[in-house]
């Protein structure tokens, strides 16, 4: 599988985006990245491995704890940076384009 | 002293669902959601002409106050509009928007350019930039599977 793959297969899904959120805060222990989570550690586990298959984590054995820790390289190689105005920029076009589109099919309605 | 700054230019189409008077009116219109002056907490514009100037605080997502300042370069309806802008996240020096529209039938291509952008770890965003991106990718690929 390649990176572009197995980076967007594993951000696909909510919970992972919102582990990965949890991350970039800073390096965590499983138990505290499952606990403001609905889900049984077993899940959150699962989670992990798919982000970690990915290269978005990395895991750190400490004694009894793994420290899950966020590694933003792969996501950088998938979307780069992104400039501060292409991101403003983006927001503005497409609320025109949605603006446009909403008004021509008012008028094309019978 | 010289000033060397390291710069980059971005460039953006995208083709709009109405004729290019339209679109180029809306582009100054704060009214409109679309225009880079809509949802300003404080505007300046009045009617843009060559050499009219223009003012505009923006509110980011984090809460922080960003002003902007520019002027008028270049006005010709319906094809062309170009002004200066400045703002933080230009260190305070002038980059230059010019906005073109061409008429594609019943459509308009519109191509943004915004030059002269600091390259820079203040202009270029981390994650919410990475986050805003992907989930644009990741809907696409949705979309195509």
């Amino acid at each position: 599988m390649d990176t572009l793959t197995s980076v967007l297969g594993a951000i696909s899904h909510p919970s992972r985006r919102a582990i990965l959120a949890r991350l970039a805060a800073g390096p965590a222990r499983v138990t505290e990245i499952a606990e403001p989570f609905d889900m049984s550690l077993n899940a959150v586990s699962k989670h992990l491995k798919v982000l970690e298959g990915a290269g978005l984590v990395r895991r750190e054995v400490q004694g009894r704890d793994h420290v899950i820790e966020f590694q933003a390289a792969p996501l950088r190689q998938v979307a780069g940076w992104v400039h501060e105005y292409e991101r403003f920029w983006t927001e503005r076009l497409d609320r025109l384009e949605a603006h446009f589109a909403a008004k021509r099919k008012r008028k094309r309605k019978p | 002293m010289t000033l060397k700054l390291k710069t980059m230019d971005l460039t953006l189409k995208r083709t709009l669902p109405a004729s290019p008077e339209e679109v180029f009116d809306a582009w100054t219109d704060s009214d409109n959601p679309g225009t880079p002056f809509s949802g300003s907490k404080k505007l300046i514009l009045g009617t843009p002409k060559v050499d009219s100037l223009f003012y505009f605080l923006h509110q980011s997502e984090a809460g922080d106050a960003l002003p902007h300042f520019g002027r008028f370069t270049a006005i010709d309806r319906p094809r062309k509009i170009q002004y200066t802008w400045m703002s933080r996240h230009t260190r305070g020096l002038e980059s230059t928007v010019t906005v073109t529209f061409e008429k594609k039938g019943e459509d308009t291509a519109l191509t943004l350019n915004h030059a002269n952008l600091p390259d820079d770890e203040m202009g270029r965003m981390h994650d919410p930039g990475w986050n805003h991106y992907l989930g644009i990718l990741e809907e696409q690929v949705k979309a195509k599977a």
